[in-house]
């Protein structure tokens, strides 16, 4: 007879591991179900202190020492169009960015960077188009 | 004026958006039960107050990383757990309650550093429960974090991978390991009364 290990024992203690397997062979053995009364007990008695008590307003006081070292997020912008002629000062922008740098900061200032390029490369196809035809 | 009317994903929405007070909400709604794992972790209160102030820190300066599906209290409580695993991590076990390790191999067993506990003080019923603190100083972080959060909290093996960060086979190795070294040191302590 496979006999149960403590692993699976501890397992069985807190309602984990194969339980119909291991209930079954606690009923049928003598020697496992000592054991595991033991392991039961052992457990049983391990009681540790509480916590102490906290008062109502913990929450709050713990809200007051937090509250000064938090930095407000900025809100997203409403507007996700800047026309050609303030696209220079996307970039200056993003850099007086605030903390906490955000992945919505950052998202957002790769966008802005798009914009610009895209922009620049619509001015250029003009310049080009004009000249040709100026040809 | 705290503004408790707000639910989680209400609050989180309002601080991302830049209401930072919206964040008290949270605080207050959650820190009692952050405290709770953190005393359990650390064994002192002063500890679990700072653990309870780093992780709903820590909690706020990622908040953009939750996901809106989550739940902020599982998820703040697994923040709690890993900054109460980094403090007794790094901190050093307090010298007046450290079990020797001095193994007796013969014994099988360790000896307590008993410098004012004589026989008759360790039968006082306060001093199972002190006994029962020695011992859990004879764990590892790892051990002593994933048996408190077995035994103290009633959380499932992935539940404490989860938390831990840790894979669930070394999670219930943990605990297995915590067990064992339990048994043991109180067995011995059991017999020196």
């Amino acid at each position: 007879m496979k006999h149960l290990s403590e692993e699976e024992m501890i397992a069985q203690v807190y309602g984990e591991g194969d339980k119909t397997t291991a209930k079954r062979h606690l009923e049928g053995c003598a020697e496992c179900s000592k054991a595991y009364a033991g392991l039961q007990s052992d457990l049983a008695e391990m009681k540790f202190a509480d916590p102490p008590e906290l008062d109502a307003f913990y929450g709050e006081r713990v809200w007051a020492s937090l509250s000064g070292s938090l930095h407000a997020y900025r809100a997203p912008a409403s507007s996700c169009w800047h026309p050609p002629s303030s696209a220079a000062g996307c970039g200056s922008r993003s850099a007086r960015r605030r903390l906490p740098k955000s992945a919505l900061a950052r998202s957002s200032n790769r966008l802005c960077l798009f914009r610009t390029a895209s922009a620049s490369s619509w001015w250029f196809l003009a310049i080009i188009w004009t000249a040709r035809n100026a040809c | 004026m705290l503004r408790m009317d707000m639910d989680d994903h209400a609050a989180i929405q309002a601080v991302l958006a830049g209401d930072k007070e919206a964040y008290a909400a949270l605080v207050v709604r959650h820190s009692r039960r952050l405290y709770r794992v953190a005393f359990r972790i650390t064994g002192n209160q002063a500890d679990a107050e700072d653990v309870v102030q780093e992780a709903l820190l820590r909690g706020y300066r990622k908040l953009e990383s939750f996901e809106s599906r989550s739940d902020f209290g599982t998820w703040i409580y697994r923040i709690a757990v890993r900054c109460a695993l980094d403090r007794i991590g790094g901190s050093k076990v307090d010298e007046s309650s450290r079990v020797a390790e001095t193994t007796n191999r013969e014994q099988n067993g360790v000896q307590v550093a008993d410098r004012e506990a004589g026989p008759e003080r360790l039968l006082l019923s306060g001093e199972i429960r002190a006994m029962q603190q020695i011992a859990m100083h004879g764990l590892s972080p790892t051990e002593r974090t994933a048996f408190m959060l077995r035994h103290l909290e009633d959380r499932t093996t992935e539940e404490i991978a989860a938390a831990m960060g840790i894979e669930p086979s070394a999670a219930k190795q943990s605990v297995f390991r915590a067990v064992q070294k339990l048994r043991l040191r109180l067995a011995t302590l059991r017999v020196k009364i």
